[in-house]
């Protein structure tokens, strides 16, 4: 594993401590935006194993699409599962949508979990 | 048919892409194409050939139409695109140089997907993966309240960016069939809608529904659509929601400006 992906991880794993504590305190708009970026940067971290460097939200989500949207490598969906990630932090950004329900949020951190699981197995396997 | 052509590198600089799409536009003043079809047949990817309009549509070489839902390029009847096409084509036409020129059938699109070696059910042709066919219905009205809709410019969509209103088009045709009756309007709005889009730029969509309960829900229906769209189209399409009260009547945040740069769908 690179230096930067296992920081990437590490980031992961502060993302996602505070997602849990925000939904635990029912703020669940900081919880959906803390999962999205535990999400964002399980995405990059994997990325970056992958020989991809991208930097901005929309740069990752499409270089992920490329490399893993439709490759056996890692499951599939985990992809929807970002996007639908950022749009839910788009959302609960209250400008134009809102507001986002609980469940929402409680499932964005669940996939986050989920994800950040996968792409960790991913980075053992060839990182 | 201009790829080897002094004056065109001269005109419209060195990307192939540009001079194919120049080539099937300006060569044939009959050509009336859509995006889609362009970027079939320059063999490239939706957002390239997306781009490579765009530019020679600000140089004035070529024009965009819309129509319903679709939007058409064409070869622009200006004396400067005129004389441009009449110096194209008693140009002499260089042999190929072997080292830049692309190999047959290259293609960003299909290189791309081949980096998602063993996708199943996709199938590749030479000129890069094959699309499904889809079908796009065509507004004959605005969804609700025509001002809200389309304030700003002079023709429908007249300054959006063309892969927008494609990836905003086909999404918008699946949601119709998933919301039914209870959607109210699908607008395209962001860098997309307005012109000047960054490459990178998101295509923004704002779903307006009857009500909204559940946010997560909405999500959840619509996830498919918009992932595989965004897969097939190489670019990311976003959602939001919106109840319709929300849309007519909130005057706070974002929605006010975004109603009005908005673009029916």
């Amino acid at each position: 594993m690179t230096p930067h992906a296992s920081q990437l991880l590490v980031g992961t794993d502060r993302a996602m401590a505070a997602a849990r504590r925000e939904l635990e305190a029912d703020d669940i708009e900081t919880a959906a935006e803390r999962a999205c970026v535990a999400m964002l940067r399980s995405a990059k971290a994997c990325l970056e194993v992958d020989g991809s460097s991208p930097g901005s939200t929309q740069a990752v989500c499409a270089a992920y699409g490329r490399r893993f949207g439709r490759s056996a490598r890692l499951n599939s969906a985990y992809y929807r599962w970002l996007l639908d990630a950022a749009d839910l932090r788009k959302a609960s950004a209250g400008e134009l949508a809102g507001p986002i329900d609980r469940d929402a949020a409680a499932t964005a951190v669940e996939r986050a979990e989920i994800f950040r699981d996968a792409v960790a197995g991913f980075i053992e396997r060839n990182g | 048919m201009f790829e080897n052509n002094p004056v065109a590198e001269l005109a419209v600089g060195r990307s192939t892409v540009r001079r194919r799409i120049l080539a099937l536009l300006i060569a044939d003043p009959a050509a009336r194409l859509h995006l889609r079809e362009i970027q079939r047949r320059a063999g490239t990817s939706p957002g390239t050939a997306s781009r490579e309009l765009a530019k020679l549509v600000s140089a004035g070489l070529i024009e965009r139409e819309a129509e319903g839902n679709q939007v058409y390029f064409r070869g622009s009847a200006s004396p400067f695109a005129t004389m441009l096409r009449s110096l194209l084509l008693t140009a002499p036409t260089l042999p190929p140089n072997p080292g830049a020129a692309e190999p047959a059938g290259a293609h960003p699109a299909a290189e791309s997907t081949e980096a998602a070696a063993g996708a199943p059910g996709e199938a590749s042709t030479a000129a890069g993966t094959a699309i499904a066919p889809r079908v796009i219905r065509p507004e004959t009205s605005a969804p609700f309240g025509a001002p809200l809709a389309t304030p700003g410019g002079p023709a429908w969509g007249a300054r959006a960016d063309p892969l927008g209103l494609d990836a905003g088009a086909t999404v918008a045709a699946q949601l119709r069939s998933i919301y039914g009756d209870r959607l109210r309007g699908i607008y395209l709005y962001g860098p997309r809608a307005s012109g000047g889009t960054p490459p990178d730029s998101d295509v923004d969509l704002l779903v307006v529904l009857d009500r909204i309960e559940r946010y997560g829900e909405e999500l959840e229906r619509t996830s498919r659509a918009c992932a595989s769209v965004s897969l097939e189209l190489d670019v990311i399409v976003s959602r939001i929601f919106v109840s319709e009260a929300d849309w007519r009547g909130r005057t706070d945040g974002q929605l006010p400006v975004v109603r009005a740069e908005a673009v029916s769908l």
